[in-house]
């Protein structure tokens, strides 16, 4: 914006009739004459072209600027900003750890001996200093994705929670006296997190989703 | 109503987890198109959009020229795009011992990525039927005819000339920051 009076909705309506090539010759010509006296009239009849000028090049490549969802849930959890829960847990002076991914069944290694289940799901083990979690993924009936685990640490942990990195929404899967957990949820990406009594081990950016 | 980046980053800043959410709603298209434009093969422009959000989240608070993220996004993209393409010719290089010529920047499809994906930004931001109309109508090739955007909108035909001015108008004062974007 600047100190220049603002155009009619009418002049508005002629430049994107000038620029979407809708105007006869004269009257073109006529806009463009006036505008090499009037510096603001020339300045929004380049913005005009340029806007039209971008709008051909996306109909003339749409499939360039394409971005699958899965894609975009990849991004979204790169948010640098954490959940308020997480937040929390700060507050409350409770020490925050990552844990580390140790194997991941679709990116070629190999299940561990003695690891809960066989066939076509995903298996994946997180490690942090003072606990491991195994997670199995399964697809599940109307697109869900059916999360089974264990929790193998040296204090009893009492559940797992999950905050969706789109939206925020929030899960929390109770885990039992043998660290067992299941639960079906939506294919995304979340932050799993597990509560000790002086820790919470954190998975920032858990890919919950199978192979079709 | 289209949000200001600055307001975006702003909110992001301050916890706002849908925020962020949008940042990428806006400029994914842009990442993507850039990379894509460099003839990186798909898994490497998701590296690359990786590299270049991840970069964007650890310098949030630092961008200085928050008014307008294309021209950011648009810059780290086309590096990444670069290094990534580099990375790759070198490889080539190796294995067949041939030397490569670099690649060549985009010049002048540079800004022009960046100016579309400001109208894409501007035009998500309208409201119906001008969103809809404009996607339709500006945003394939070869536009629809005017009856079927009519039956679409469920206007008469006659309507969809002075509809599609009117609209392409509120578009053009969106970008200049005239008015939000309602419409």
């Amino acid at each position: 914006m600047n100190g220049a009076p603002t155009p009619s909705s009418e002049q508005w309506e002629t430049l994107a009739a000038l620029s979407a090539g809708e105007l006869s010759d004269a009257e073109a010509r006529e806009w463009l004459r006036r505008a090499e006296g009037d510096p603001e009239l020339a300045r929004r009849i380049e913005l005009a072209r340029r806007t039209t000028a971008a709008m051909r090049a996306i109909a003339t490549e749409p499939a360039l600027w394409d971005v699958t969802a899965a894609q975009k849930s990849r991004l979204l959890g790169l948010n640098p900003v954490r959940p308020r829960s997480t937040l929390a847990a700060l507050v409350d002076q409770v020490r925050e750890v990552f844990a580390a991914l140790v194997l991941d069944s679709r990116c070629g290694g190999q299940v561990m001996p003695g690891f809960r289940g066989a066939g076509r799901g995903r298996h994946l083990l997180y490690r942090s200093e003072r606990l491991e979690v195994e997670l199995r993924f399964d697809a599940a009936a109307g697109g869900l994705v059916s999360m089974t685990g264990q929790v193998h640490a040296a204090a009893p942990v009492r559940e797992l929670r999950l905050v969706a990195a789109e939206g925020g929404a929030e899960r929390v899967l109770p885990v039992d006296e043998a660290g067992l957990f299941d639960g079906q949820v939506a294919s995304g990406v979340y932050e799993l997190s597990l509560a000790l009594a002086d820790e919470r081990v954190v998975i920032p950016s858990l890919d919950v989703s199978v192979e079709p | 109503m289209l949000e200001h980046d600055s307001t975006l980053v702003e909110r992001c800043l301050s916890g706002d987890q849908g925020a962020w959410g949008a940042l990428v709603d806006r400029y994914s298209g842009l990442v993507y198109a850039v990379a894509r434009k460099s003839r990186l093969p798909p898994e490497i422009c998701d590296d690359v959009a990786q590299i270049v959000f991840a970069t964007f989240a650890r310098q949030l608070a630092g961008i200085r020229d928050r008014e307008s993220l294309a021209g950011w996004f648009g810059v780290v993209a086309r590096r990444e795009a670069w290094r990534a393409r580099r990375t790759r010719q070198t490889l080539a290089e190796r294995e067949s011992g041939l030397e490569i010529d670099p690649a060549e920047p985009h010049g002048r499809d540079e800004e022009l990525l960046e100016r579309a994906a400001e109208v894409r930004a501007a035009v998500a931001g309208l409201t119906s039927p001008c969103r809809e109309l404009i996607q339709w109508m500006f945003f394939s090739d070869p536009a629809p005819d005017y009856a079927a955007v009519a039956a679409k909108l469920g206007i008469a035909v006659g309507s969809i000339g002075p509809t599609r001015r009117r609209c392409l108008a509120r578009l053009l004062r969106v970008l200049e920051g005239a008015e939000p974007s309602k419409g």
